[in-house]
């Protein structure tokens, strides 16, 4: 019995353990295997198979069922996931149904998820933006949070680490607000948005309009082709998962890159339950597991661990690693742990129609979809009433005329031959938001959900700042229209709640003081340094930009500092 | 004029539309369910048979197919059981059952019975001078026509002999000549 004990902790022993196989959890497998570590990534949700496992990728619109919609049922059984856009027939399948995965909302907070291998990053917008020193820089000089303890010289040789082998569309813009990285060539803006391009240049210097940075292949490269990925074919239809890995995925890149190494064992179906933390040894030893189906228990081990579970799943499991050495959850020395919680403002739109360059339209369709304006405000210093500022995306397109009214032999017609629609342009503002003590999650002391995990309680909410920059946004991007020529121009606030940005980030901060911080300038709990934490939950800040690009840098940069470590010994290891 | 080509995939779509429809479906009848499954209107057979003819005014068969080639009322149906707001469906039903009433009035005999020209004319009458008719007619109207070119609009013919959709575009371009848009047969390219 001893020797069978013995085989079996072996064989559940991996020289490091990655929890979670999304965005950043693809790259922690990914970088681990590379050097060599034998890796076991665990999932919550089931194993999606690139090309295999993407039931819908190829339908043409009339074989879905219902033309794409969802029916009246299933919208009213999930309220919270039907207010996200990718929640529609061709890829709710990939999206977290509310009654499954329940939690709290102290405060309205709609919470999007993606339980599959995977994850989020099949679903994602796929826009990624490069941090620049500023954003870095901003919660020092304006006050707030705390230090990030590593600047943009610090990421930027991973920043182009990554986007080397993801595969970044965009061009080589020279601006200090968003700095270029390693591009393919980047989409192209429309007849309508290259106006507004120019018309800016005019008008305002300082706020380029640039064609959106993406992570699709426009001129694949050897690395792409090894992957077994080739061009993006400009489908649009990306989060069925691209059967050409036309963007990037985990499900496409990242993970069966690493299972080619042999190195990586991926775990689907396997909910975390904590992290174990060994009181003598003075170390994370492994996580306990519960079965998804069967809801068995099972404990896995290695030296190292990466946590990525998704940015609030990755708080609930630390809050849920308690110990006698960690009774407030694993690292949380300084009670920060799941506090300073922030996202990105995405409740202001600004719509317009533009008369003019009626001799063009678009032909294809453009997966960067259209253009992007970095941060303009208190970039270099602080000018307004409020701190911080706001990216903004930009897209122009011309519909096809439809009659609203009339029927028959002349609506047929119409319908079949039917008029351009002039330019409908639009931008969408991309605020930061200040991380708060009061925006929290924490664990809700009684309820739990059906793997016996306590549900997370989520209290995250806008502020007067928030508020101010989106009067600012209106104000500014109405003029901005205006002197482009738009007319008909209209402002839209969804008052939508914090959550459905997709971009919620922190609770796990990266600072250089243990005692306001939970992670350091490597990302390793300052308190348990064999646990890192590479996905949003690190964030200090949020800055503006798409975040995905700067978890894959954090998490590339985290393993090599790791398996340092590891050979340095240390780490020390079983 | 329709030519042998088309009039072969008249034939090929309608055959395609009476595939969906279990045999019991025996038109005229009040007493047989719709052709497909609602699991929340409460329609039959002559409902259906009804409803047929007000799509077929709706989007008349021309030199292209029709809603009946297209079987597009089944598509209607699909649509209101399925992802429509009880309150709209309710409406729905029952300005339906006021249609034949309305067309007695207004045309001496019910809908089903009438000729093309005078089905047309209540319909019109009823789009642009609602406010003669009952809340639910005008409410069917509405939700029946927005609907029927829904269908057609998603249809496969629609959607590969009229306004073509790709697949699989492989290009973009953001400065295309509307002069080199053909009309007749556009891709549609945002979409």
């Amino acid at each position: 019995m001893a020797n069978l004990n013995i085989d079996s902790i072996k064989a559940r022993t991996f020289d490091a353990i990655v929890i979670g196989s999304g965005m950043s959890g693809g790259w922690a497998a990914k970088e681990l295997t590379d050097k060599g570590l034998k890796t076991l990534v665990i999932e919550r949700g089931r194993n999606v198979v690139h090309n295999k496992d993407y039931p819908t990728t190829n339908l043409y619109p009339w074989e879905l069922p219902h033309g794409g919609r969802l029916p009246y049922e299933v919208q009213q059984a999930n309220p919270i996931a039907s207010r996200c856009y990718v929640f529609k027939e061709d890829a709710q399948h990939f999206v977290v149904k509310d009654a499954e995965h329940p939690y709290v909302q102290e405060k309205p907070f709609d919470w999007i998820r993606g339980y599959q291998v995977g994850g989020k990053s099949l679903l994602w917008a796929r826009q990624t933006q490069r941090w620049s020193k500023y954003d870095f820089e901003g919660p020092a000089r304006d006050g707030f949070a705390v230090p990030w303890p590593i600047g943009y010289d610090d990421l930027a040789p991973w920043y182009s680490h990554v986007e080397k082998f993801a595969g970044i569309s965009g061009n080589r813009d020279g601006l200090a607000a968003l700095p270029d990285g390693e591009f393919m060539p980047g989409f192209p803006l429309n007849a309508a948005e290259d106006h507004f391009r120019r018309q800016m240049q005019r008008h305002h210097p300082d706020r380029p309009v640039i064609s959106a940075r993406c992570a699709h292949l426009s001129k694949p490269q050897p690395i792409h082709y090894e992957q077994g990925r080739v061009q993006c074919q400009n489908r649009t239809l990306c989060q069925r998962g691209c059967p050409f890995g036309g963007y990037f995925s985990s499900n496409s890149s990242t993970l069966p890159w690493a299972m080619k190494s042999g190195h990586l064992t991926l775990a689907p179906d396997l909910v975390v339950h904590s992290i174990l933390y060994d009181e003598q040894k003075g170390r994370a030893t492994g996580v306990r597991v519960i079965d998804a189906h069967t809801k068995a228990t099972t404990e896995y081990y290695a030296p190292v661990l990466f946590v990525n579970a998704g940015a609030l799943n990755t708080n609930l499991i630390l809050l849920n690693s308690t110990s006698g050495r960690f009774p407030q959850g694993l690292g949380n020395d300084s009670g920060v742990l799941g506090k300073y919680v922030a996202f990105h403002n995405y409740s202001a739109r600004v719509f317009a129609d533009y008369e003019g360059a009626q001799e063009f339209t678009t032909d294809g369709r453009n997966p960067a979809g259209g253009g992007y304006l970095p941060r303009f405000r208190n970039v270099f210093k602080q000018e307004t009433d409020f701190l911080r500022g706001y990216a903004t995306s930009f897209g122009a397109s011309r519909g096809l005329a439809q009659p609203a009214q009339g029927f028959g032999a002349e609506l047929k017609r119409q319908l079949e031959h039917p008029a351009l629609k002039p330019w409908s342009v639009g931008a969408g503002m991309m605020g930061e938001t200040i991380p708060k003590e009061s925006n929290y999650v924490r664990l809700d002391p009684s309820r739990k959900d059906a793997w016996g995990m306590p549900l997370l309680s989520v209290s995250v909410a806008y502020d007067d700042n928030d508020a101010k920059m989106k009067q600012d946004f209106f104000e500014q991007m109405s003029g901005m229209f205006a002197q482009a020529g738009f007319t008909n121009i209209k402002t839209s606030d969804s008052h939508q709640a914090p959550g459905l940005d997709i971009h919620e980030m922190g609770g796990v901060r990266m600072g250089h003081d243990p005692r306001t911080s939970l992670l350091n300038k490597w990302n390793q709990l300052h308190a348990c340094p064999n646990v890192y934490v590479t996905d949003g939950a690190a964030m200090t800040s949020t800055s503006t930009q798409n975040p995905s690009l700067t978890y894959m840098a954090l998490t590339a940069r985290a393993v090599e500092h790791a398996v340092r470590e590891l050979k340095q010994r240390n780490l020390p290891t079983t | 004029m329709m030519n042998r080509r088309l009039a072969v995939r008249h034939l090929t779509l309608v055959a395609g539309a009476a595939a969906l429809l279990p045999g019991c479906l025996a038109p005229g009848s009040d007493e047989q369910p719709a052709s497909y499954p609602l699991k929340h209107l409460a329609l039959n057979a002559s409902h259906e048979k009804l409803l047929a003819e007000v799509c077929e005014t709706l989007l008349p068969r021309t030199a292209t197919p029709g809603a009946k080639d297209l079987g597009l009322h089944l598509y209607v149906l699909k649509m209101l059981d399925d992802c429509t707001a009880p309150p709209d469906q309710k409406a729905f039903v029952a300005g339906l059952g006021q249609l034949d009433a309305a067309a007695t009035r207004q045309l001496g005999q019910a809908f089903g019975a009438s000729p093309a020209a005078q089905r047309a004319a209540l319909l019109q009458r009823i789009e642009q001078a609602p406010a003669q008719f009952s809340p639910e007619l005008g409410a069917f109207y509405r939700a029946a026509r927005q609907l029927t070119v829904d269908g057609y609009l998603s249809s496969k013919y629609f959607r590969t002999k009229e306004v073509v959709y790709e697949l699989v575009p492989g290009r973009y371009d953001g400065f295309f000549p509307v002069s080199n848009l053909n009309l007749a047969v556009p891709h549609h390219g945002q979409s």
